[in-house]
């Protein structure tokens, strides 16, 4: 059982705490709680959890800062709860260091999914190699090729680019930011539209009149390279 | 016995009520300096702050006389001000940090001193009013000499003409007048021992200003001045007792003001007469079409005293001076008329008439009183100054009389010398009456030349053989300049009728077009366009609510400018250039008064001092401006009213449909939870449906109070948000967000951009989505775009049982939900929400049929292109 990922929940609210606690037990993790964001940061180092659920309306710290100030020093995934609506706070904990987030109302098979593959992921960055396949798709790092089904796709350097941004964070959220600086270099932030349109014709050569899913829009917030199951 | 008429109560009660809240005044009143005013001033300040009253002490010239100076100890003083003028740095009363300090009575010496440059008022006087009007007591001193009524008698007694005076009405709104008296004799021991001044000036005022004969004549000014006073103190007190007023009431003065600088004693002297008959009296001038700008100018100084001697000012505009002066005074009904003694020569009065014999004659009813100085109105300036003809007026004249002269060449043998005499004279008479009066002279002298070389024996020369020839020539000279003065008079009066004429007209169009108007940004623009035409000047337009100032249209404002602005609009009086107070910039100002009071302030350069028939027109335009910008104001606050009570009824309306459906689920929960828990016997199967109730009920609650979010969502403005994003990325973000098996899309090869906020219309898309699940499980969901003309459509098209009939239109009103038979669970937002998105967008929303079964639903958005 102590080899079980421990899960840091920071949450103000007690009956969403219990509610969590008792799903998260349930699925076989380890939970320790925090109900703001001093004590957030001074129990992350005190028990180095391997995943950090955060609700960002937290009453003493913002929940952003929270997030920068546990970055600071920890590689663990962090996932910020936050409701619709409130995409710019979604924005800023993602640039903020934040690695996924959930849109409440979320039910628990959504939640445990979604920190199994905040896990997973760190796993594999360990082993990250040369090589990405998301289904169909092949991507070749070294040699900058991109196969679809074992036809070669000609993607344009900006879509390739864009790709290789995205399947580095493969299964993370990207945010419209984050991608406009590795694609487009710093402080580029008037070329959104040009970003837009350079995904839609990535997505068109890749998902082939919607035929394979393999990335998500999150409207408002940025893009994902859905998870290689 | 008299009891006072309502009406006087409410004049007093007038009276009182403008009163309250402002300060009292108290004036130590003396014949001349040294008698010890300053002394009893802070005598009584002291005398105040021994009974425990807030005295501060604002100013005070001791003039090193040590007994004053032992007096000022003790006091709380204001710091005086420096000002730095030029080289030299001066002290002054500081009006700010008295203002700032709010004492309960602070003293201020030396009422008509003139403030250095760069101060807020050009006088210690408006210091003093500003204080009273801020509610604080002040107790000043004042000689005689300084009073304004009583400039001219202090020159005459001491040839000393002084130049800082005191209005009048500053003096009788006094609380308490104190007379400070000292005989001349003991005035003179005083200044001999040197406590009046300190040293050597001691013997110059000796010499001067200080003469027994000066002294006692002053000190009986000042002592007359104090009957009068107390005079009005026992009229008042006898009106408050109701006891009758001992003289006939209506006395009215006017005195007719002209141009000559007499004028101002002329005036002083009605302001006198007028005091001691205790008669309202008004100031009149009459300007005539001839007089000149300068003429002007100094009738309005003169009209400008009158005021602040409390005269009733007016211009009156005819040719015939006495007939409107007379006519205006009986519509006034003036009693006596007062003019200044004639200073020209009889023979001006017999040549062209004699104003004060006219008015005299035909005032019937009317005394009329003559005193020293000028007679006023008929200003008749000099002949205006020629002015040099133009080469096309010459050749005109040249013309004319050329042509006369060829038709007497023609007829020379039909027609004898008196008839090409008369030939030339029509010439002359045409001319005279086109063109200037020095172009007429030539006319004149060339009809003469050509008649005499021409036509008077010895012909072809310019020598005269008969001393009658020259009588025709004199004559015809007199004819030509008579036609052309006359016609020059009428020209320039119908110029002036129609200068009026445009001013009027143009005022008018201004109020006209304002009128029109409902936005106040194009009223302030309008306004500033107009005057600019109007006035010739730079304009400024600034509006100022709760004590901030906000340009609304015109010239920007320095902050040396806005400083004037703050005090016209605290004071609602001008201020400015060509004003008394703060006179230092280029602009005057006008408070823009309306019906809620000063709502801001008009700016005007007017270049050179403003002349009052200008003035005027400002003050017009002024109120014109206030009372258009104010109708605006009030419709824009109704406006926004009208909207917060539109979103509050909304919100109303919304919160009482939704209490019941929040009501219902949470009802279930509650009891499908209580029963889980208390229910000992239950089967596994009837916990799970109560566990499956609670999740499905919650579910619903949530997608409640979601629709309810994006709803405020929606209150924020979209137009902020809005980007250009292609329309696969909404259609896959929604999908996305669905997650539901059987969606299928389909877009064109083009890709679709369109302006809008991502997040509202990926929410509207999903709405439609999500009620296509709803209403069709398990069908197939198609999601479909296309552009059609300037709009992008967009639709999702399903197999399911389709619309009832009629609920096409309605299907997207707020909580419309299907009827019985097509009805699923679901507050009815969802379709709400997403028409309010595609509105907010400039889009609309849609919904039919579908052919072959099912439904469609959809919205299109306007793609906007800059």
């Amino acid at each position: 059982m102590n080899d079980q990922p421990l899960v840091l929940i920071v949450e103000d609210d007690t009956a969403l705490r219990r509610f969590l606690r008792a799903a998260l037990e349930a699925d076989g993790l380890r939970v320790v709680e925090a109900w703001n964001g001093a004590e957030a940061v001074s129990l992350a180092m005190q028990y180095v959890p391997e995943v950090v659920l955060m609700d960002l309306g937290l009453p003493d710290i913002d929940g952003v800062e929270v997030t920068r100030r546990l970055r600071a020093w920890m590689t663990a995934p962090i996932l910020v709860v936050s409701a619709r609506g409130h995409e710019r706070q979604k924005v800023e904990a993602l640039d903020a260091g934040a690695d996924d987030y959930l849109t409440k109302p979320f039910g628990v098979p959504e939640l445990v999914a979604r920190i199994r593959a905040a896990l997973r992921r760190v796993a594999r960055t360990a082993s990250a190699g040369a090589v990405l396949e998301v289904g169909a798709l092949r991507v070749d790092f070294e040699a900058r090729r991109v196969t679809l089904g074992g036809a070669e796709v000609h993607l344009t350097p900006l879509e390739y680019r864009l790709l290789a941004v995205l399947a580095r964070h493969a299964g993370k959220v990207v945010t419209h930011g984050q991608l406009l600086e590795a694609v487009w270099g710093p402080r580029r932030a008037d070329q959104a539209q040009s970003l837009r349109v350079h995904m839609t014709h990535l997505r068109r050569k890749l998902e082939q009149g919607g035929g394979q899913r393999l990335f998500a829009t999150e409207a408002g917030v940025g893009y994902r390279l859905l998870q290689p199951e | 016995m008299h009891r006072p008429t309502p009406e006087e109560m409410l004049v007093r009660a007038a009276e009182e009520e403008a009163k309250r809240g402002k300060g009292h005044l108290k004036v130590f009143f003396g014949a001349a300096p040294g008698v010890g005013k300053t002394y009893a001033m802070l005598e009584a300040g002291q005398r105040q702050r021994a009974v425990g009253v807030d005295v501060v002490l604002g100013w005070v010239e001791t003039h090193g006389r040590a007994e004053t100076e032992a007096l000022t100890v003790g006091f709380e003083r204001i710091p005086p001000r420096r000002v730095e003028h030029g080289p030299i740095a001066l002290a002054e009363f500081d009006l700010e940090a008295a203002l700032a300090r709010r004492p309960a009575l602070i003293l201020v010496d030396e009422l008509p001193h003139t403030n250095a440059p760069g101060s807020t008022h050009t006088r210690r006087w408006q210091d003093v009013e500003e204080l009273l009007a801020a509610g604080i007591d002040v107790h000043t001193t004042l000689n005689v000499q300084h009073l304004e009524s009583l400039n001219d008698v202090v020159a005459q007694i001491t040839g000393v003409r002084v130049r800082e005076t005191v209005p009048d009405a500053l003096i009788d709104a006094a609380e308490v007048v104190e007379m400070v008296d000292l005989t001349p004799d003991d005035l003179i021991a005083r200044l001999e021992q040197g406590k009046v001044y300190v040293g050597d000036r001691a013997d110059r005022a000796l010499d001067g200003f200080f003469r027994r004969g000066n002294l006692v004549a002053l000190r009986e000014l000042a002592l007359r001045r104090a009957a009068e006073r107390a005079d009005a103190d026992v009229l008042s007190f006898r009106r408050d007792a109701g006891i009758e007023e001992p003289w006939p009431a209506g006395e009215r003065l006017l005195v007719a003001v002209g141009p000559a600088p007499q004028g101002a004693d002329l005036i002083r002297a009605a302001a006198r007469i007028a005091g001691r008959l205790h008669a309202p009296w008004i100031a009149a001038s009459v300007e005539g079409s001839s007089q000149t700008d300068t003429a002007r100018a100094q009738v309005a100084a003169h009209l400008t005293l009158a005021e602040r001697l409390g005269a009733e000012a007016v211009v009156l505009r005819s040719e015939r001076a006495v007939d409107e002066l007379l006519a205006y005074a009986r519509t006034r009904n003036v009693t006596r008329i007062l003019v200044g003694r004639p200073t020209h020569s009889v023979w001006r009065d017999r040549l062209s008439g004699s104003f004060l014999d006219a008015l005299v004659r035909s005032a019937q009813g009317i005394d009329v009183i003559v005193t020293t100085g000028e007679v006023a109105p008929p200003h008749r300036p000099p002949a205006a100054p020629l002015d040099r003809p133009t080469a096309r007026e010459v050749a005109q004249v040249l013309l004319i009389v050329g042509v006369a002269s060829a038709v007497g060449l023609v007829t020379r043998d039909l027609f004898d010398l008196a008839d090409q005499a008369m030939i030339h004279l029509l010439a002359v008479v045409v001319a005279a009456s086109r063109v200037g009066r020095a172009a007429s002279m030539v006319a004149v002298l060339a009809a003469v030349a050509a008649l005499d070389f021409l036509f008077v024996p010895p012909f072809y020369t310019f020598a005269v053989s008969d001393g009658r020839y020259l009588l025709s020539f004199a004559v015809m000279g007199i004819v030509g300049l008579t036609v052309s003065h006359l016609t020059h008079r009428v020209r320039s009066q119908a110029d002036a009728a129609l200068e009026r004429e445009r001013r009027t007209a143009a005022l008018h169009a201004m109020s006209r077009e304002l009128a029109g108007l409902n936005a106040p940004s194009e009223i302030a623009h309008s306004a500033v366009r107009h005057l600019r035409v109007l006035l010739d000047a730079d304009v400024s337009l600034v509006r100022a609510e709760d004590g901030a100032l906000e340009p609304l249209a015109g010239e920007a404002l320095g902050p040396r400018d806005l400083a004037v602005v703050q005090w016209v609009v605290g004071h609602g009086q001008p201020a400015g250039a060509g004003t008394d107070t703060l006179p230092g910039g280029r602009r005057l100002f006008v408070p823009l008064r309306a019906g809620s009071g000063v709502v801001g302030a008009l700016g005007l350069d007017l270049g050179d001092r403003p002349s009052p028939g200008r003035r005027a027109l400002v003050e017009v335009a002024a109120a014109t401006i206030a009372l258009a910008l104010e109708r605006a104001w009030l419709a824009e606050s109704s406006e926004t009213a009208r909207l917060v009570l539109e979103t509050e009824r909304t919100r109303t309306s919304l919160l009482s449909a939704v209490s019941h459906d929040l009501r219902t689920p949470l009802a279930s929960i509650t009891g499908a939870a209580g029963a889980a828990l208390t229910g000992t016997d239950l089967t596994a199967e009837e916990r799970d449906e109560l566990l499956s109730t609670i999740r499905d009920e919650g579910q619903r609650l949530g997608r409640l109070i979601q629709g309810l979010l994006d709803l405020t969502l929606l209150a924020a403005d979209p137009a902020a948000k809005m980007e250009w994003v292609p329309i696969d990325e909404i259609v896959a973000s929604a999908v996305d967000r669905l997650d539901a098996p059987n969606v299928s899309v389909r877009l064109p090869e083009p890709l679709l951009m369109v302006q809008m906020d991502p997040v509202l219309v990926d929410q509207l898309l999903f709405n439609l989505l999500e009620n296509a699940t709803k209403h069709a499980p398990g069908s197939e969901i198609e999601v479909s775009a296309h552009a059609a003309g300037d709009e992008v459509v967009v639709e999702v098209a399903d197999r399911g049982p389709g619309l009832p009939p009629g609920a096409a239109a309605l299907v997207f009103e707020r909580f419309w939900r299907a009827p019985d038979g097509h009805r699923t669970e679901g507050a009815g937002l969802g379709l709400a929400i997403a028409a309010a998105i595609a509105r907010a967008h400039g889009g609309r929303v849609h919904a039919r049929t579908r052919d072959g079964g099912g439904s469609v639903f959809g919205f299109s958005l306007p793609v906007r292109h800059e």
